[in-house]
């Protein structure tokens, strides 16, 4: 008894040590070296549950029921925890098999990266059922519990924001580069890897009803329920850990455009002091519904999934968007980023991608133009997408030039996986040598910059073509081409 | 005395605080307590495997980063047995879940570029690897849809799908004055809600 209470006033009085001293914390939300240590021993609770409030609304924060068993170990840092979704919070991947989400906690910080896995995108039978030869959705049959450490291909394309280890020197030591001996500083933060397994860039909120075209099968009933698992996880994030002092939204490809479409609800619920986004290779273009394809190279694409994942539904997703952020159109999904820019203007916004990107493009274009779709070969093919990218892309950096606090980063050219995403493997090669800028920089810029977010653009691919032969982008190609 | 031994202690947790958070390398932040060279006995008195953990995590980390920086300079059998030495502690890390698959498939290629000199003895050591992370993700995938096919509420619920996917589509008449569509991710929800109630 007498040592306990001891215990109790020796911790106290840490605490208040602690507090007396100089600042000791390095940034707005991390701790204090004493309270991690406390955090080891005593792992800090949840702070900003969600509210009752919160649970009402087309689209609630709905909670896992009492007695539900989540799999969270709140003393387990610096591990992968798998943690289950009920299907009460609405959560579900697209085969109708449960939904789950990987947590990586920190017991320095209560800043949170939130990074949403890329992976194609579907809106039918074949691209829904990951049939070969489509450009399909990844994971369509679910998410196994252990997927942080399955060696999938996707896998490989692990991006520096999600883990702890600074892989960025491993890769510049073994091209005999300087190493950068800095890791990003979100490598230490609390990680939520949302995985995707949805097709609907975590937008949607549908239950499809694909009929084979083959007449060979059933109808594939798939579940197009992005929206729902992001306010899911968003739920379970309020209800178990503390507030975030800095938050930041981020993925490649469907991960990117996810983090943008719901960046302004999540933003809002989370109340974090200080919210980053970066969309890495997610863009939503402008396409003002109806408007020509000859200069809204992406509208058809639109059309499609407007009606495919219920986008335009009375009170769906784009109302809800809408009412979280009153600036957006809904008849023109691009105006996103203005409406972004003006409705959180303290936050620092960033959207980066390449100019070459072969696989995003891909998907935007290749089945809604017959012109691509049949093209003689894939020269004339890539030729095509290119020119249609490069129309979406001019107008998305002109849009971002125009606002202070969301910055567009637009390299040209990486020989690695079709020149999508600049932040998976490396960040190495999205430079742009004509302003010697470094990816990083960019990173940096969002994440730490003070006044306006920055804006840069690469004119010409030569530099970055011109580049000698890198073995591990050819090596990961590689083991991507074969399916590993 | 007790109040002595209560500050002491908690002036002990307070540099055993400074010592587990060690100033991290990233330029942002601020320097602390850099200079902080060990723990000192008071935090070691109430060191606990959470705090042993964390500390051999944080060592790994830097052992990586320590091994890339200097094996150029190492004799071929050193660098291998460092090498090995961190595969082994890989393993461990990846088993714990301390390590996702894509940073652990990362370093183990760059195992093989630093540790293999030649460039067909490489390849070869890199075609191997490749076929080990082929198979886990077959073995994976097969393990998941073995599940996936046996586990009674998921298949439950999947037979209800069918059924009631069949009934709505075919109402020609939707209740409530709903979509069709909301109608049936309603109709679906609480059909999931039923399968799984425990």
């Amino acid at each position: 008894m007498s040592l306990r209470r001891t215990s109790l006033a020796a911790l106290l009085g840490g605490f208040l040590l602690c507090n007396a001293a100089p600042v000791l914390h390095a940034e707005e939300g991390d701790y204090t070296p004493l309270q991690v240590l406390l955090n080891l021993i005593s792992p800090p609770r949840a702070d900003h549950p969600v509210t009752p409030d919160q649970r009402l609304g087309p689209y609630p924060l709905l909670s896992n029921p009492a007695g539900f068993a989540d799999g969270f170990k709140p003393g387990a840092y610096d591990q992968w925890q798998t943690i289950q979704l009920a299907p009460e919070t609405g959560a579900i991947c697209g085969n109708g098999s449960p939904y789950k989400f990987f947590l990586l906690r920190s017991a320095q910080t209560t800043n949170t990266v939130i990074y949403m896995e890329g992976g194609g995108a579907c809106w039918d039978y074949g691209s829904c059922t990951g049939q070969s030869g489509i450009r399909g959705a990844r994971n369509p049959n679910g998410i196994p519990d252990n997927y942080m450490t399955i060696s999938n291909p996707g896998a490989l394309l692990v991006s520096p924001f999600v883990g702890r280890l600074n892989l960025l020197d491993l890769v510049n030591l073994l091209n005999g580069e300087k190493p950068q001996l800095q890791p990003l500083k979100t490598q230490q933060w609390n990680i939520v890897y949302v995985p995707y397994c949805t097709g609907d860039i975590y937008s949607g909120d549908r239950v499809a009803v694909y009929p084979d075209p083959s007449g060979q099968h059933e109808p594939l009933v798939w579940h197009h329920n992005g929206l729902r698992n992001e306010r899911a996880v968003l739920a379970w994030l309020k209800d178990h850990l503390p507030r975030p002092g800095q938050m930041l939204s981020t993925g490649c490809s469907a991960g990117g455009t996810g983090s943008l479409t719901n960046y302004a609800a999540r933003r809002k619920d989370m109340g974090s002091p200080r919210s980053f986004l970066l969309d890495d290779s997610g863009p939503i273009f402008s396409a003002p519904a109806g408007g020509s394809p000859a200069n809204y190279p992406s509208e058809p694409l639109f059309a499609q999934i407007r009606q495919a994942w219920g986008l335009d539904d009375a009170n769906g997703p784009l109302s809800t968007l809408q009412h979280y952020l009153p600036g957006f159109d809904r008849s023109d999904m691009g105006s996103i980023y203005p409406a972004l820019s003006a409705e959180f203007p303290a936050d620092r916004l960033g959207h980066t991608h390449f100019w070459q990107d072969l696989n995003y493009s891909s998907y935007s274009y290749e089945r809604f133009y017959p012109e691509i779709a049949h093209a003689p070969d894939e020269a004339t093919k890539e030729r095509l997408i290119h020119q249609l990218w490069a129309i979406d892309t001019n107008r998305l950096r002109q849009t971002t030039d125009g606002l202070n606090n969301f910055g567009g980063y637009f390299p040209q050219y990486r020989a690695l996986n079709e020149s999508h995403c600049t932040t998976i493997v490396d960040l190495r090669n999205g430079d742009i040598q004509a302003q010697h800028l470094e990816l990083i920089d960019f990173i940096d810029n969002v994440l730490d910059g003070q006044g306006p977010v920055l804006h840069a653009s690469e004119a010409s691919d030569a530099a970055d073509r011109a580049k000698p032969v890198d073995a591990l982008y050819v090596l990961v190609n590689q083991l991507l081409s074969n399916g590993l | 005395m007790k109040w002595l031994v209560a500050i002491a202690v908690a002036c002990g947790l307070g540099l055993g605080g400074l010592w587990l958070a060690r100033s991290r390398p990233h330029a942002a932040a601020p320097v602390v307590a850099a200079s902080t060279p060990k723990a000192p006995r008071a935090a070691a008195s109430v060191d606990t495997a959470a705090i042993r953990d964390y500390r051999e995590r944080e060592r790994f980390g830097q052992d990586v980063e320590d091994f890339f920086v200097r094996a150029p300079r190492l004799d071929p059998a050193t660098r291998q047995r460092q090498a090995d030495a961190l595969r082994e502690e890989l393993r461990r890390r990846e088993a714990d879940r301390s390590i996702s698959a894509g940073e652990s498939m990362n370093l183990q290629i760059a195992l093989v570029r630093a540790t293999v000199d030649d460039p067909q003895a490489q390849a070869s050591a890199l075609a191997a690897l490749a076929e080990h992370f082929r198979t886990d993700a077959e073995q994976a995938n097969q393990a998941w849809q073995q599940h996936l096919a046996t586990d009674p509420q998921f298949q439950r619920y999947k037979q209800d799908e069918r059924r009631i996917v069949e009934t709505v589509m075919a109402m020609p008449v939707i209740p409530g004055g709903v979509s069709r569509d909301a109608y049936l991710r309603e109709q679906l929800q609480h059909a999931r809600e039923m399968a799984y109630r425990q």
